[in-house]
């Protein structure tokens, strides 16, 4: 099963689809850091199967901490977390993780964080090794994914020897490579000049169009605007969701959030 | 929250452009004139060279693997040759075994690295500058005992002369040969390190072990790299100050940021892994491939250190 440039399809894993209708159901969500800052609160949301999410909102408004949320690596002190119907982090231990993990994808707005391998071409691979795949596959895979994302060549290369925009192309390949079914993207356009940005955005609009879900954390608002839902976020919690063309009528909402300015 | 609507603060008038700089002519006290301060810029300081040179050794650490002669060989073979030569090294303890096994790393050196050259001048300076050192040691001023060759130096009221004396060059040569050596070892492991990780897998090291070692390799660059990019935002935004007590009191206060740097880091690093599948395994791209050439190297290895050794 492999995926070669341009025929990536989603949902993609060799664990195969179960066909949720709602990949992502947060309801009452309650995050707080050690020493006290709130990261979210009292956050309800669904994305279904198949959207295209925006999370909008200024710095440090809980974008980045909803995200890890979405992706089940920051368990809620309060409120419930389903992913693909099943709670998450919840009791099924080893056994849930296992069939959830290779269904999302999330991408970290610092990709010296996502990049911790030695070589790209092993850092890439890493996912598809983890999930199972044999190693000739997941070597064909990395080398593909970094294709799709214009970071041939680089394989070679420790990560730390990137520019800013590389290891953000890397570090999306990274989650590319095992093919998820939600792509969590935490401002992935950012440190991309324009071309390498339109490209990648690009490459994820194709993703959705051949079923992807993706929630997209941005403070660009024309990015915000291309997607099907948009939810605006305000120290933490959610301050309005919606359509862009119901956002945008609502001013007073997004210049409370921080991203108009006045 | 009125969000937007509120009218922006108004400028302070030592805010407005030549109204108020603390140093307008670039010099706080202590520091003196422009020039001087230019000047300790072009000297950089020793604050500064510190952490220019850490970062250069993380990031030296880090470099591509090896491109010598024995580039094809199994990171696990090439590893254990020279942990065995390293350890000839340290344990030889007569000048003849130094001797030998300075051989030994030096031809190892010499066709592990990508740039022998490099690795040869390396060694000889060392060498050198060891002589330097030891040539006092050589004489009959510091090691009395038979005489090899008479020097043209009167020594003392007596009309006594300073000489070479055997006790004095044995002495000399085994100093010369073991800093020789110490160096030779030194670049050697410098060599391994970029395939630390692979060649302890192949060695049978616990995936742990090897994980977290790899890790802190990996993330010591970046931290290095932090601290001087805070040193640097530190300089651009002062005047002077770049040396004595002051940048003392600058490091002591930065070490506390990057270590809470560093322990936010890895939560995110161990997050990203954990979003990956990763539970504690870490599967490699290569398998295992040894053969005649491996042990080969390993054999040479072997027999250089225990020549080392017994000598």
């Amino acid at each position: 099963m492999r995926s070669g440039p341009g025929k990536v399809r989603a949902g993609e894993t060799d664990l195969g689809s179960q066909g949720e209708e709602i990949v992502v159901g947060l309801s009452g969500v309650r995050y707080v850091y050690p020493g006290g800052l709130v990261g979210v609160d009292g956050v309800d949301l669904e994305v279904r199967k198949g959207e295209w999410v925006a999370l909008v909102g200024a710095n440090g408004s809980g974008k980045s901490t909803l995200l890890k949320i979405m992706a089940g690596l920051l368990a809620p002190e309060e409120g419930s977390v389903l992913l693909f119907g099943e709670p998450f982090p919840g009791g099924g231990g080893r056994d849930v993780e296992a069939r959830l993990r290779p269904r999302i994808g999330l991408v970290f707005q610092d990709p010296d964080v996502q990049l911790f391998a030695s070589t790209v071409l092993e850092d890439v691979a890493f996912g598809p090794l983890q999930f199972g795949l044999a190693r000739e596959a997941a070597i064909a895979r990395a080398r593909d994914a970094l294709k799709l994302v214009g970071a041939e060549g680089l394989e070679a290369r420790a990560p730390y020897q990137l520019s800013a925009g590389q290891k953000k192309r890397v570090a999306v390949a990274t989650v590319l490579s095992y093919s998820p079914e939600l792509y969590l993207l935490d401002e992935v356009e950012a440190a991309l000049d324009p071309r390498a940005r339109r490209s990648l955005l690009g490459l994820f609009r194709r993703l959705h169009a051949a079923g992807a879900t993706v929630v997209h954390a941005t403070q660009d608002l024309e990015r915000a605007a291309e997607a099907e839902r948009v939810v605006v976020m305000k120290g933490g919690r959610v301050l309005a969701v919606g359509t862009w063309e119901k956002i945008s009528a609502k001013r007073e909402v997004l210049e409370e959030a921080g991203l108009l300015e006045g | 929250m009125s969000g937007g609507t509120e009218a922006p603060p108004e400028l302070p008038a030592w805010l407005e452009p030549g109204n108020g700089s603390p140093a307008p002519h670039g010099g706080r006290a202590g520091r003196g004139s422009p020039a001087l301060w230019l000047g300790w810029r072009r000297r950089r300081g020793f604050l500064w060279a510190t952490l220019d040179g850490l970062g250069r050794l993380a990031s030296g650490l880090r470099e591509e693997p090896s491109k010598g002669r024995l580039a094809g060989l199994d990171p696990g073979a090439r590893l254990l040759g020279v942990f065995l030569l390293v350890l000839g090294a340290s344990l030889s303890r007569s000048w003849a075994g130094t001797g030998t096994i300075l051989v030994g790393t030096v031809l190892a050196g010499t066709l592990l690295g990508g740039s022998p050259a490099r690795y040869l001048r390396l060694v000889v300076v060392a060498l050198l500058a060891s002589l330097l050192v030891a040539a006092p040691a050589a004489t009959s001023l510091v090691s009395p005992g038979r005489e090899l060759v008479g020097l043209a130096v009167p020594l003392g009221p007596a009309g006594s002369r300073l000489a070479l004396t055997l006790p004095g060059a044995l002495a000399a040569a085994r100093l010369v040969l073991r800093a020789g050596a110490s160096v030779s070892s030194a670049l050697l492991l410098r060599m391994a390190v970029p395939e630390l990780g692979r060649g302890l897998q192949r060695l049978g090291v616990p995936r742990g072990f090897r994980a977290t070692l790899e890790l802190a390799l990996r993330y010591l660059v970046l931290l290095a790299r932090e601290a001087e990019s805070a040193y640097m935002a530190r300089r651009a935004r002062s005047l002077g100050g770049g040396a004595g007590k002051e940048a003392r009191r600058f490091v002591a206060r930065s070490a506390a940021t990057l270590i809470m740097r560093a322990e936010r880091l890895s939560e995110e690093v161990g997050r990203a892994m954990t979003a990956r599948g990763y539970r504690g395994d870490w599967p490699r791209l290569e398998g295992s491939s040894w053969g005649w050439r491996e042990g080969l190297w390993v054999g040479a290895a072997a027999c250089l250190s225990a020549l080392a050794l017994l000598n």
